[in-house]
């Protein structure tokens, strides 16, 4: 049948596939069946329950960003923040804007809605006295608050908290932390200068990286503008200056270096050919290439994550190799059609098989991005051998006759030197290999920004950062009783604040202990001091009323907001209370032998450092994996001794770029494994290549332009700052370039092309 | 007629901002009595202390009876002074502190900021313009005797009101020391 066929069905062919799958595509991302996830946090799919509750525990930390200014006149400084606070606050994604956290505290719903629960909240001095069921404090307490010449607090709760528990309780609680007051304003002193904070409330939006950008620049513009006439002292701190600089950096980045590199990658192909038209057919490849592997990865997938199409992107230009194997075989030979086709597609078949084969095996990786990996692959692998063995075979370049040659050999030497300078490098850099997965070297934020979060740091302590505790409960109830006790077992590790909704509501348990202790006093006359001052109505009242327990529904709105929510999975209920300062293994460990209950320390730093680590390992299962079946693939296909040497070239190459990064930057990181995947893939490729169709100049001409369009561009990435592209550019880079060198070099008794074929 | 001259007399002796004359205070100490007259209390509070009031370290409230208990008042907040000798700051009180700064440091464009004012013959009328400091006084009377505060009345929107008496300058000044 295939001879009846001509180049118009086959164009026909392809370009019903096309539209099909573009077709199915569209109409995917049209009724946005598939969603994009961009969270690091999911990369890896183990304990998604403590996942969640993080992300939604930290999101309220990641909303806030803090602007310090200070001036030698502290008047100018108030004015400034008065200046600035209305522009900021009609910037996109800026929720609020306050230079005083106490003005977020709605103190008129505040003191109602404690009001309400007269007798059931008891300040920590007064708890310590409820301990010790010693009433002399409550009675001092009361007085001292009343002889103060006007409390808002005192006023505002007196006519149903009579005994003023409730305002001691509120007062406790507004507590500004280390905050010092100027009238309205706070500030902390650094050498002799006020530093007056402002505190911006950012939307979710806001938050999302290509918005943050421009949120950012906007707020720096009003920043600067009221800055020209006074030299203020500004100090940021957020996350979101952190992703807006790293994500504009890396934006710059991408652009200039894609640009770069596309410019380099279509002057070596039309140099090459000497016609425009191999680079549209190579365009129509990887074009293609990516249509599949796209909609294959929306039919499969409902969420699709954003690393694992940049990834799977990258890896598709190893589909390229054939586009330039293919257009320089036919210009080569003068084959077209069917012909080059059959020619084409035992080396096709091979490297494109064993690629497949490699990729394949991320389904046996418990790790939901890299399965999309394997499926954008694979998918946009076959659909690049078909749009090769069809479009391309029929629609060659073919500018002039068959010019067929071998190319010059190099003497057999070299290849052992460089093989034994290779190999000796990699034994000596080897024994130093040290994978590293602490997330923090991969941080690229400017150095500014950091000192400015030290600077922050150091002044009022880690305020936006925090780590977590997760708890777990039955009820609502139990899990507030749970807070409590972490609360108290945390108090005797470390001086450090915990921070949680039960700051402002106690368990109901305690609750109805604090109501009864007042009771009794009541009841038994034991507070002389305040009784002369309640009504007698009042009296009855407290001691009538049937004790209610404040819940979390009950809680003001504006206190609510504050700290992160009591969730609700099945039966369960969870919370999580924040701290800042990082406490030592040994603290935490005394933490979770005190308690009674367990309870889960989540750094999230260490949290994500360990994905890394445990995403680090399987990748290395991965390789040795994929080493096994191209050695497989190998033996079977061209047998013991030349698959060995075959599979070596990629091995040696691997090998080569780890231990060169190695000494490069003195460890090696998930981003040194990464690539290579690549490496491997690339190199196979060379050597099938140059297996299947020996030394003629047409493989070695296309595995060179193969070899350098991706040295250009993965190699350009070594100049990126951001430490894991430039890590994996470096590795990449060395280890296309080596393989190159060895393919290039590969003595033709290591090539004699025998009739492996009978082994198929 | 007689409508039209008491009309003439409440003119002449009503003042409004702009002709302000709040006499400035100077650096004094005192006794102060303090007297609340809250509806829900079964009688007034009172309570008695000494004060102090200088420019840089602002108010030192030292009250005596019922209890001993300091509070420092500056541009810094409200302090409460602890047993220990420590002082907490009470940021509830953050617009109260404001008040009694801007009442005893007669700083004129202070006041005008803060409040509407209304002179009479030896007393002053203050109803705050903030909506937030309204919702705590709707209004204030000072009342001088030879240029120095001698009563503050603070009136609650909710009818509560709260009379301080300041007198008899005493010669010692609360021993406090301002943070």
């Amino acid at each position: 049948m295939l001879r009846h066929l001509n180049k118009w069905h086959v164009a026909a062919l392809w370009l019903l596939s096309y539209l099909l799958m573009l077709a199915t595509l569209l109409v995917q991302i049209y009724y946005q069946s598939a969603t994009l996830d961009a969270d690091i946090l999911n990369l890896l799919d183990n304990d998604q329950d403590a996942m969640q509750l993080v992300k939604q525990a930290s999101r309220p930390f990641q909303q806030k960003a803090l602007l310090l200014v200070a001036h030698h006149e502290p008047a100018q400084s108030k004015t400034y923040i008065d200046t600035i606070s209305p522009q900021l606050m009609a910037v996109k994604g800026v929720s609020s804007v306050t230079a005083n956290l106490a003005d977020n505290l709605d103190l008129t719903e505040i003191l109602a809605a404690y009001s309400s629960y007269p007798l059931n909240f008891l300040s920590a001095p007064a708890q310590q006295a409820k301990d010790n069921n010693d009433y002399a404090y409550l009675q001092q307490r009361y007085l001292q608050l009343m002889s103060q010449p006007g409390n808002p607090v005192v006023s505002g709760t007196l006519a149903d908290a009579p005994l003023l528990n409730v305002a001691d309780w509120i007062i406790e609680q507004s507590n500004q932390g280390s905050w010092m007051q100027d009238g309205n304003y706070l500030y902390a002193t650094h050498a002799e200068l006020r530093y007056y904070p402002l505190f911006i409330e950012l939307t979710p939006g806001a938050m999302q990286l290509d918005q943050a950008v421009t949120t950012v620049d906007n707020i720096q513009r009003i920043l600067l503008a009221a800055n020209q006439a006074e030299q203020f002292t500004l100090k940021t701190s957020g996350y979101i200056f952190h992703g807006a600089a790293v994500t504009a950096r890396a934006e710059y980045e991408m652009q200039l270096f894609g640009l770069i590199s596309l410019i380099g990658i279509v002057l070596l192909t039309v140099l090459s050919f000497k016609s425009v038209r191999p680079l549209f057919m190579t365009l129509l490849l990887i074009t293609g290439a990516v249509t599949a592997g796209l909609t294959v990865l929306v039919l499969v997938f409902d969420k699709i994550h954003l690393l694992a199409l940049v990834f799977a992107i990258s890896f598709i230009g190893v589909a390229v190799d054939y586009a330039y194997h293919i257009l320089l075989s036919a210009r080569h030979t003068g084959k077209t059609g069917g012909a080059l086709a059959r020619y084409m597609l035992p080396s096709l078949l091979m490297s494109g098989g064993t690629t497949l084969v490699s990729y394949l095996l991320l389904w046996f990786i418990p790790i939901g991005f890299l399965h999309q990996v394997a499926v954008f692959v694979s998918a946009g692998l076959a659909f690049a051998i078909f749009t090769g063995l069809s479009l391309l075979c029929w629609f060659p370049t073919v500018t002039h006759a068959p010019s067929e040659a071998v190319v010059k050999i190099v003497p057999k030497r070299y290849f052992v030197g460089v093989t034994v300078i290779f190999v000796g490098i990699i034994a000596i850099a080897g024994t130093m290999f040290r994978f590293v997965d602490d997330i923090r070297i991969f941080n690229s934020v400017p150095q500014d920004l950091i000192e400015n979060e030290r600077f922050v740091n150091n002044l009022i302590g880690n305020q936006q950062y925090p780590r977590f505790i997760l708890l777990q409960g039955d009820s609502e109830e139990q899990l507030l009783q749970k807070f409590e006790t972490t609360r108290s077992a945390f108090s005797s590790i470390s001086n450090e604040r915990l921070v949680g909704i039960d700051q402002w509501l106690p368990s109901g348990k305690r609750q109805q202990d604090n109501a009864l202790w007042l009771r009794s006093a009541l009841q038994l006359q034991l507070l002389p001091l305040i009784s002369p001052f309640i009504r007698p109505q009042q009296l009855q009242k407290l001691l009538n009323s049937p004790i209610k327990v404040m819940q979390v529904a009950q809680l003001p709105q504006s206190i609510n907001q504050l700290y992160p929510q009591i969730l609700t999975q099945g039966t369960q209920k969870y919370g999580v209370l924040s701290y800042f300062a990082p406490l030592s293994e040994s603290q935490l460990a005394r933490l979770q032998q005190t308690l009674p209950f367990k309870v889960q320390l989540i750094d999230q730093p260490s949290q994500l450092s360990a994905a890394l680590s445990e995403l680090r390992h399987y990748l290395g299962y991965f390789l040795l994996a994929s080493t096994l079946a191209l050695m497989s693939l190998m033996l079977l296909r061209y047998g013991l001794r030349y698959g060995a040497v075959m599979l070596s070239i990629p091995l040696l190459a691997a090998g080569l770029a780890l231990a060169v990064s190695q000494l490069h930057s003195g460890f090696l990181t998930l981003f040194n494994l990464l690539p290579c995947i690549l490496i491997l893939a690339l190199n196979v490729d060379y050597s099938v290549f140059l297996k299947e169709h020996g030394r003629q100049r047409h493989v070695v001409h296309a595995i060179a332009l193969a070899a350098l369009t991706s040295m250009l561009a993965f190699g350009m990435l070594v100049l990126s700052n951001t430490p894991a592209i430039k890590q994996f550019g470096l590795t990449t880079l060395v280890g296309v370039a080596a393989g190159w060198l060895l393919c290039y070099l590969l003595p033709p008794s290591f090539l004699n092309k025998e009739n492996h074929a009978s082994k198929l | 007629m007689r409508g039209l001259f008491f009309a003439w007399l409440l003119v002449s002796a009503t003042a409004h901002s702009d002709t302000l004359d709040w006499p400035a205070q100077p650096p004094q100490q005192g006794q102060f009595e303090q007297h609340k007259h809250i509806k829900v209390l079964a009688q007034p509070f009172v309570s008695q202390g000494l004060y102090s009031y200088n420019r840089q370290s602002g108010i030192v409230w030292r009250t005596q009876q019922p209890i001993e208990n300091t509070l420092i008042i500056n541009a810094q907040g409200v302090f409460e002074t602890q047993q220990d000798g420590s002082k907490t700051l009470l940021t509830a009180n953050t617009r109260m502190s404001e008040l009694l700064l801007v009442l005893f440091s007669g700083d004129e464009q202070l006041l005008q900021m803060h409040f509407d004012l209304k002179k009479t013959v030896n007393h002053y009328l203050l109803q705050p313009i903030d909506a937030k400091l309204r919702k705590l006084f709707a209004k204030i009377t000072i009342t001088f005797d030879n240029n120095l505060i001698s009563q503050i009345s603070l009136y609650e929107p909710n009818g509560n009101y709260t009379d301080i008496f300041l007198g008899e300058r005493a010669a010692t000044e609360p021993k406090v020391n301002a943070p």
